[in-house]
C-alpha cells in the first residue's frame, strides 16, 4: 500500500484455554483510512479489535505483532499502553448505556479522558469536553446531564465524544449502532465518517451488517471463524465476485422483497384492534398537581386477516410495544377495543379469554431473557398448554414438543437441553417452537430477529416465511428495521408517537411512501452501493 | 455485538468456590453435626451439679473444666449449641416462611397491596432488631420459644425486600411475559418463574439471617429473655462467667468463642454462596 500504515496487525493468534479466537489475523490500516471489519457474530471482530487495544478477556492469550505509529504495543508495559489509549486511540462500543457511568455527568466523563492523559486543569477539560459534545452534535445538551436522561443515539454522541476528545490517530468503533434506530444510525454513522475526515484520524469500523459497513468504509475486511477471508475496496464490492462467505453476507444484508405476496382471505379478521388508547401515568412532582399521562398509544386500529403477514414499524417509543401488550391482552387500555376472532379478547374474563389465548402466541426479541434458565426446553416448548383446558398427557407432550422442534429445524434431543446451551439463532427457533405448539391462528413478533446478525437473521426469516405458507399462520411482525419488515410483511403500518401514520400494502409504501416520516424511515436504511447522504 | 463465546467453559464448579467457602462449609457442619450429638450425647450431664469439683481448669475428665457450679463446660456448650442454633433455624425458617411470600406478592402486585406490605415492613425494620426481640420476649415471657417468634418477627421484612428486589428484576424478563401470553396467572409465575431463579440468593440471605440469629439468641439468653435455666445457653454461660472474670477468666473464653467461630462460619460460607452467585 502506498500510503503510510497507521496500525500494521501481522499473523495476530489469539486463544483462549484450548479454543483458538483468532487466528494468523494480518491487517493494515493507513492515516486517515476507514477500515470496515466484517463477519457474523463469533467470528472474531470484537476480539480483533479488544486485541489491538491489548485489552483481551482474562485467560487470553496472544501471539503475533501489532504495531501503532511504529511502536510495537505488544511490547509496551501496561502503563505505557494506558498513555495510547484514550489518547491515540479512541474506542466506541455498541451498548451505549453501559459504556457511559450511570451516575456521573456527561460533562465530566469527557473531561475525565483528558485529565488523565493530559496534565490540564479542569477549566480546560471542561472546555474541551463542550467542544468535542458540540461536535459530536449535542449542542445545547448541558454538560450536567446524567446518561439516563439521554436518549440512546444521545448516549453513544456522548461516547463518541469521549472517544474523540483526545483528536486519537485511531478511532476503533464495535458495532456502534446496532442497539439504534435506524434512523440514529444513520445520523451516528456520518458523524463518525465526519469525526474521521475532520480530524484525518483512521477509523475501525466492526459490524455484522455489511450494508451499515459500506456505507462510510474505505475498505472492507472480512472475517470467517477467527480468519480473514477477504479484504476488498468498498467500491469493488458490488461490482465482482468474491469470496463465497463474503457472498452469503452480502446476499443477508440485502433482504429483496417478498417474493409472492401471499393471497390472504381477506374476509376472515384474525386479529383486530379499535381506536385504541394506551396511557401511562407520569411521576407526580407535587401533591396538587397531577401532570397528564404519557399517551404511548393515541387511538390505533388495525386489524391482521388470515393467513396475513402484517409488519408494524416504527422508531423506538413509537409506541410498538405498548400496542402489542395491549394486542396481547396482557395490559388493558384506556379505551378501544381488541378482538380475536371475531370475539372481544381484551375484555374477555375467565374461561373465554382462557380458551382465545391458544389462539395467539408471541415471539419475543431477547433470545436470552425469553427463556427461563432452569427450565428445559422440553418443558419451555410446552408452557403454552397450560392454556389448554386438558393438556396432553407426558407422551403426547413429549411427541409434540419433538414434532415442533423439528418444525423449527432443530431435533427431539434438544427437549432434554437447558436454554443457555443454545445459540442466540437457535433459541428464536425454540421461541418460534413454542409459539407454534398450540397451532394459534396468529403469531405476534416483537423485534424477533433484531438481537440476530445478518446471516442468521436471514434463516429465521426463511424459516418464519416457510411455517407461515405450511401452517397458514398469520403473523403480526413489530419491527425497527424497515429492511426485515419489507422483506416478511404482505401489509405494513407505520406508526409513530402512538398514531398510525401510514398503512398499505408493503410495496406501495415502500415504492411510493405517501408520508414525510415514512419517507425520512426509508430514506435513513443502510443500503449496499448507495452512499451515506 | 458479543464477544465470540469461548467454547471453554468456566471451571469446575467445585474447583473456583474458593478457600473461603470450604473454610465456612467445614465449620458450619462442624456445628451441625455437635448439635447433632448433643441430642442423643453430650460427655456429661450439663446440669449436673458437683459443688466441690467448681472452677477447674480442663482436664481430661472435663476437656473445657468446669463452671462455677462444677458442670461441665464442654457439655454446656455442646447442649447450649442444640439451643441456640435450632432458636436461630426455626426464626430463619419463620422469616422465610412469611416473609418470601410478602415479598413475591410485593412483587407481583405493585399497587396498594405492594406499597401495604413494603411500608408493613419498614415498621418493622424501624425497631433495632434487638430491641424488638426484646419488647417481644419482654409481652410473652422469657424462653426458647418466644426467643424464636421474636427473632423470625425481624427476620420476615429482611426476606421480603431482598425477595421483592430480586423479584423486581425478574419480573422484567422477557420469559415471565411469555408465561402471561401463555394465561398464567401472577401467582403461578412467581411460584414456577420467579421463586426458583431467586433460590440462590435466598440461600445466602438465609445464611446471613442464620448468622444473624445466633448472635440474637446469645443476646437475648445473655440478658435472661432466652432460655431459662437449667437449660444451658452460651448466652447466660456468658452471663455468668462475667461476674468470675476475676476468679476464672478463662471461663467467658468458651461460651463466647463458639458464638465467634460460628457466626464466622456461617459469614465465610454465606459469602462463598454469593461470590459464586456472580454476586
Amino acid at each position: 500500500m502506498a500510503r503510510e500504515a497507521l496500525l500494521k496487525i501481522e499473523s495476530l493468534g489469539v486463544a483462549i484455554g484450548a479454543a483458538r479466537v483468532l487466528e494468523n489475523v494480518s491487517l493494515d490500516v493507513a492515516r486517515g483510512e476507514i477500515l470496515g471489519l466484517v463477519g457474523a457474530s463469533g467470528s472474531g471482530k470484537s476480539m480483533t479489535a479488544l486485541a489491538i487495544m491489548r485489552l483481551l478477556p482474562h485467560g487470553a492469550r496472544a501471539t503475533g505483532s501489532v504495531s501503532f505509529e511504529d511502536r510495537l504495543l505488544d511490547a509496551m508495559s501496561e502503563e505505557e499502553l494506558r498513555g495510547v489509549r484514550g489518547a491515540r486511540i479512541g474506542m466506541v462500543f455498541q451498548e451505549p448505556m453501559s459504556a457511559l457511568n450511570p451516575l456521573m455527568r456527561i460533562g465530566d466523563q469527557v473531561a475525565e479522558t483528558v485529565t488523565l492523559h493530559r496534565a490540564v486543569g479542569t477549566a480546560v477539560a471542561r472546555s474541551l469536553a463542550r467542544e468535542a459534545l458540540d461536535r459530536a452534535g449535542l449542542r445545547g445538551v448541558e454538560l450536567d446531564r446524567l446518561p439516563y436522561e439521554l436518549s440512546g443515539g444521545q448516549r453513544q454522541r456522548v461516547a463518541i465524544a469521549m472517544a474523540v476528545v483526545l483528536g486519537p490517530a485511531l478511532l476503533i468503533a464495535d458495532e456502534p449502532t446496532t442497539a439504534l434506530d435506524v434512523g440514529t444510525q444513520a445520523e451516528v454513522l456520518r458523524l463518525l465518517r465526519e469525526s474521521s475526515h475532520v480530524n484525518g484520524s483512521a477509523m475501525i469500523l466492526v459490524s455484522h451488517d455489511l450494508a451499515v459497513i459500506s456505507q462510510i468504509t474505505d475498505r472492507i475486511a472480512v472475517m470467517r471463524r477467527g480468519e480473514i477471508v477477504e479484504q476488498l475496496p468498498t467500491a469493488e464490492l458490488l461490482t465482482r465476485e468474491h469470496h463465497p462467505y463474503t457472498q452469503a453476507l452480502l446476499a443477508a444484508a440485502r433482504l429483496g422483497p417478498k417474493r409472492a405476496p401471499r393471497r390472504p382471505n381477506s374476509a376472515v379478521r384474525v386479529l383486530e384492534a379499535h381506536d385504541i388508547v394506551r396511557e401511562y401515568p407520569r411521576r407526580r412532582r407535587s401533591l396538587t398537581h397531577r401532570p397528564a399521562p404519557t399517551r404511548a398509544v393515541d387511538g390505533v386500529s388495525v386489524e391482521v386477516h388470515a393467513g396475513e403477514t402484517v409488519g408494524l414499524v416504527g422508531e423506538s417509543g413509537s409506541g410498538k410495544s405498548s400496542l402489542l401488550r395491549v394486542l396481547l391482552a396482557l395490559e388493558r387500555p384506556q379505551s378501544g377495543e381488541v378482538r380475536l376472532l371475531g370475539e372481544a379478547f381484551g375484555a374477555a374474563r375467565g374461561a373465554t379469554r382462557k380458551r382465545l389465548r391458544r389462539s395467539i402466541q408471541v415471539v419475543l426479541q431477547d433470545p436470552v431473557g425469553s427463556f427461563d434458565p432452569r427450565w428445559r426446553v422440553e418443558r419451555l416448548i410446552a408452557e403454552p398448554y397450560y392454556a389448554l383446558d386438558a393438556p396432553p398427557g407426558a407422551a403426547a407432550l413429549r411427541a409434540n414438543v419433538a414434532a415442533a422442534l423439528e418444525e423449527v429445524g432443530l431435533c427431539a434431543a434438544d427437549a432434554a437441553r437447558y436454554p443457555q446451551e443454545f445459540s442466540g439463532g437457535e433459541r428464536q427457533r425454540i421461541a418460534i417452537a413454542r409459539a407454534l405448539i398450540l397451532k394459534p391462528a396468529v403469531i405476534a413478533f416483537d423485534e424477533a430477529v433484531s438481537a440476530l446478525d445478518v446471516l442468521v437473521r436471514a434463516q429465521i426469516l426463511a424459516l418464519l416465511a416457510e411455517l407461515a405458507d405450511r401452517l397458514q399462520l398469520a403473523y403480526l411482525f413489530v419491527s425497527h428495521d424497515l429492511h426485515v419488515v419489507r422483506s416478511i410483511a404482505d401489509r405494513v403500518y407505520v406508526m409513530q408517537h402512538g398514531r398510525i401514520v401510514e398503512e398499505g400494502p408493503t410495496e406501495r409504501v415502500f415504492r411510493a411512501p405517501r408520508h414525510t416520516y415514512t419517507r425520512a424511515l426509508l430514506a435513513a436504511i443502510p443500503q449496499i452501493g448507495a452512499s451515506l447522504a | 455485538m458479543s464477544v465470540a463465546p469461548p467454547s471453554v467453559r468456566p471451571g469446575g464448579r467445585r474447583g473456583d468456590r474458593g478457600a473461603a467457602f470450604w473454610a465456612g462449609a467445614t465449620i458450619t457442619s462442624a456445628y451441625l453435626a455437635m448439635v447433632l450429638i448433643a441430642w442423643v450425647w453430650t460427655p456429661q450431664d450439663p446440669t449436673a451439679i458437683d459443688i466441690p469439683g467448681k472452677l477447674e481448669g480442663p482436664s481430661l475428665h472435663h476437656w473445657f473444666g468446669t463452671d462455677q457450679l462444677g458442670r461441665d463446660v464442654l457439655s454446656m456448650i455442646m447442649a447450649g449449641a442444640r439451643n441456640t442454633v435450632g432458636v436461630a433455624l426455626l426464626s430463619v425458617l419463620i422469616g422465610a416462611a412469611v416473609g418470601i411470600p410478602l415479598g413475591l406478592a410485593a412483587a407481583a402486585e405493585r399497587g396498594v397491596v405492594g406499597e401495604l406490605i413494603m411500608r408493613g415492613n419498614d415498621l418493622i425494620f424501624a425497631f433495632p432488631a434487638l430491641l424488638l426481640a426484646i419488647l417481644i420476649t419482654a409481652a410473652l415471657g422469657p424462653g426458647a420459644i418466644n426467643a424464636v417468634i421474636a427473632i423470625g418477627v425481624f427476620n420476615i421484612p429482611v426476606f421480603a425486600r431482598v425477595v421483592r428486589g430480586g423479584s423486581l428484576n425478574l419480573w422484567t424478563r422477557d420469559y415471565t411475559l411469555a408465561a402471561r401470553v401463555a394465561g398464567k396467572g401472577r401467582a403461578r409465575i412467581s411460584l414456577e418463574h420467579i421463586l426458583p431463579n431467586l433460590a440462590t440468593l435466598l440461600v445466602v440471605q438465609g445464611t446471613i439471617q442464620f448468622s444473624l440469629g445466633v448472635i440474637a439468641e446469645a443476646g437475648l439468653s445473655y440478658v435472661g429473655l432466652g432460655a431459662q435455666p437449667p437449660t444451658p445457653s452460651w448466652g447466660r454461660m456468658l452471663n455468668e462467667a462475667q461476674s468470675l472474670t476475676a476468679l476464672d477468666p478463662a471461663l467467658a473464653l468458651f461460651p463466647g468463642g463458639a458464638v465467634v467461630l460460628l457466626v464466622l462460619g456461617l459469614n465465610l460460607l454465606g459469602d462463598g454462596l454469593g461470590r459464586r452467585r456472580g454476586a
